[in-house]
């Protein structure tokens, strides 16, 4: 019942086997029984009380059969009345002027009751249509109000549409140029066919229906209508039941026009949501920009002040300062040095420029190398290490991966601020190879551990913060990504706080 | 000169590193701190003679520091900032730092400026004319001279040249000078400006072309040289 004929036809017409029957057997039916009573049980059913007996079932035909079910059944009833209760019997002669008034009553009534009924059911299909449209407009509308995106939109309008009229309906949006791109489908496909493609596209620039049922692509699977505002195509929808009547089209025209409203609402909202962002992530980049200068030139002031102080004033300085200087000459340039390597990391990760090497890498060994590099930066820093006893190998880049640790580690270092060493522990789980860092530092708060890996976020603000760029623990995403592997942090880690970083790299023949 | 005390303002410990043994071997006494907070308490503790302010400061902005100190005690403040800075040194020029040095900077620079602080701090404010190179300016008469011959100034031209030349070294900024000169209404109207420092160039310098006692410093200010 509901695939085929929808809200509208069912209506009108109701199962169109069942309206057949009605109109054909219910007559005959009738008259046959009424008749068959009359002779078989003449005392019950008097040859004076049939004439009202046939003209309930004509009246019965005409409603449920409509007019033709009345004139058949007013013409059986006749027949039957004349041919096996009139006298002579078995012929259509009549004898008996009553009785041809009462068959022309017969007739009559059944003619003016039929053209009644028929004038009913056909005015209650009209109301009944009529609040079926109203009903199924408003669900549409509701629906397309309560979507908020254009994706949304789509989908609302598609399973709104099918329920409204059956069938396969697609929703097409335009992308860029000419090209339209499938958003909602019910019962859903995945892609276009051909024709259905053809049509979809000639109605996006002609702004005319076309497809199935037209004079355009005619043998599409769909018939495809533009949703428009001001001529302007908002979307395409593609119907593979277009509707056939008059209300059923007034239907499809509402809800068109319910459509364009709400995607040109949608897409004026992403549209202003888009400007903020922009206007945020300008705001944003500028703040970087000036971080970024910032970082870079301290260092950059502390070795040309140095340098300059040595050189005009060296002379008067005594021994130890002279070293002190170079010393600082010396670590500044390493920090400088490694703010760049970060920065050109950083940019090799975004151009998509990454040689990556998928080596069978011992994590314990790679882990000693980023120890030592950490020790060069700090002697002092200090680490727990727990490592499962025949650590399998996992599949990346010894390079990498010695970058990553050193990344994460010099944050555990720099924010953990505390006194406790850092626990790093090696062991393999299922098909992957973890490595889990964890600093007795004081957490981070819940809103900013999904910022952390963003570019050049740093806890603390703009200024004053720990020493970086905020580029580390990015950087360090960035290369496990294209490992295959993956990075993740936990605050906090125990009961009183403290970071936990676990990475996770493929098992050297485990999962790619 | 020497025994002065410097107060350094910075946030970076690396900036103090090598600053407080070059201006002690320069001869002044160095005072640390690393906050807008321990800057003030120093100040008022301390009472040092001049001060180099970091911008960038961890508790709060480095202008919002600039007036307090000066509240304490007229001291030079000199700003230490980025060359993409612009506005920011504006800023704390107009409220009320006296010079600015770009980071990064070599310690030869910093010692020039802070001996030029430092002398403008200290000016014998008498009835004396004020001389600079060619030019004397005669503050009681309202008279200023160039080699000897009188030149014939507007009291605008006059003004705006009292002002730069009250504070030789050091840099005044626009809005500054426009405010004193031409009134608060007329704080950017900085052609006004443009229009008269011309005029005073032409009166002034040797060659108005390329000018030795008022420059430019390009969207900031102007700068009165001290010979």
């Amino acid at each position: 019942m509901t695939d085929a004929s929808g809200l509208i036809d069912k209506a009108e017409t109701r199962d169109p086997r069942l309206l057949w029957a009605a109109r054909w057997l219910l007559p005959p039916a009738a008259i046959a029984a009424i008749t068959a009573a009359g002779l078989s049980a003449p005392d019950l059913v008097g040859v004076t009380s049939l004439p009202m007996l046939y003209l309930a079932a004509v009246v019965a035909s005409a409603l449920m059969g409509g007019r033709v079910a009345a004139i058949l059944a007013a013409v059986l009833a006749f027949l039957a009345y004349d041919l096996c209760f009139i006298e002579p019997r078995g012929t259509l002669t009549i004898q008996h002027r009553e009785e041809l008034v009462t068959l022309v009553t017969l007739v009559v009534v059944a003619l003016l009751t039929g053209a009644l009924a028929a004038g009913r059911t056909h005015a209650l299909g009209i109301a009944r249509r009529k609040a079926h449209l109203a009903q199924a407009l408003l669900d549409v509308s509701a629906g397309l109000a309560r979507a908020t995106g254009p994706e949304a939109v789509c989908e609302t309008l598609a399973a709104e549409m099918a329920r409204a009229l059956g069938g396969r309906v697609l929703v097409l949006l335009p992308g860029a140029g000419d090209d339209l791109a499938l958003a909602a489908s019910l019962p859903q496909v995945k892609v276009l066919v051909a024709r259905d493609r053809a049509a979809a596209e000639l109605v996006a620039r002609q702004r005319q229906p076309a497809g199935l049922g037209t004079a355009r692509v005619g043998d599409a699977g769909h018939r495809f209508l533009p949703v428009l505002v001001n001529q302007r195509l908002l979307a395409v929808v593609g119907l593979s039941l277009p509707p056939e009547h008059k209300e059923g089209q007034a239907l499809l025209g509402g809800m068109l026009e319910q459509a364009a409203l709400a995607l040109d609402r949608a897409q004026r909202a992403r549209e202003n949501l888009a400007a903020g962002l922009t206007r945020e992530t300008e705001r944003l980049q500028a703040t970087l920009l000036s971080s970024l200068s910032h970082d870079l030139r301290t260092p950059l002031a502390a070795v040309v002040g140095a340098a300059s102080s040595l050189r005009a004033l060296g002379d008067g300085m005594d021994q130890a300062t002279r070293l002190d200087l170079l010393t600082l000459i010396e670590e500044e340039g390493e920090r400088l040095n490694r703010l760049i390597g970060n920065l050109f990391d950083m940019t090799r990760i975004e151009a998509g420029r990454l040689a990556v090497r998928r080596d069978a890498i011992d994590a314990g060994e790679v882990l000693g190398q980023a120890l030592a590099r950490l020790r060069r930066i700090d002697s002092s820093f200090r680490v727990d290490l727990h490592a499962e006893p025949d650590l399998p190998a996992a599949s990346g880049d010894a390079v990498l991966l010695e970058q990553v640790l050193v990344n994460v580690l010099d944050n555990a270092r720099k924010y953990a601020g505390a006194p406790e060493p850092v626990d790093i522990y090696l062991r393999s789980e299922g098909e992957w190879v973890v490595i889990a860092i964890t600093d007795h530092g004081g957490g981070i708060p819940p809103g900013e551990l999904d910022r952390i890996f963003e570019k050049f976020y740093r806890a603390g603000g703009a200024d004053g913060r720990a020493p970086g760029t905020g580029l580390g623990l990015p950087i360090a995403r960035g290369f496990l990504k294209a490992m295959g592997g993956t990075i993740r942090a936990e605050s906090p880690a125990q009961r009183r706080g403290g970071t936990r970083f676990t990475i996770r790299l493929a098992r050297r023949g485990g999962v790619q | 000169m020497s025994g002065q005390r410097i107060l350094v303002v910075d946030d970076e410990p690396q900036i103090h590193r090598f600053l407080k043994p070059a201006l002690e071997v320069s001869g002044y006494q160095v005072l640390r701190a690393m906050t807008g907070a321990e800057a003030q308490a120093l100040a008022a503790s301390h009472r040092p003679d001049l001060v180099i302010l970091d911008l960038g400061l961890p508790d709060c902005d480095g202008k919002a520091v600039i007036a307090p100190l000066k509240a304490i005690r007229d001291v030079p403040v000199i700003v230490l900032s980025a060359r993409d800075q612009e506005p920011e040194k504006v800023a704390a020029l107009d409220h009320g730092a006296d010079d600015y040095v770009e980071k990064p900077f070599g310690i030869a620079e910093l010692l020039a400026r802070i001996r030029t602080a430092l002398r403008r701090a200290a000016p014998p404010p008498g009835t004396r004319p004020m001389v600079f190179g060619p030019v004397s300016i005669d503050t009681v008469h309202r008279v200023v001279q160039r080699e000897g011959q009188e030149v014939h100034l507007t009291p605008k031209e006059y003004d705006l040249l009292l002002l730069l030349a009250r504070r030789p070294g050091g840099v005044v900024t626009h809005r500054q000078l426009l405010t004193e000169v031409w009134g608060p209404a007329h704080r950017d109207d900085v052609q006004y400006l443009r229009v008269a420092i011309g005029h005073l160039r032409g009166k002034l310098e040797a060659d108005p072309a390329e000018p030795r006692l008022i420059l430019t410093e390009p969207a900031i200010g102007y700068r009165f040289a001290a010979e």
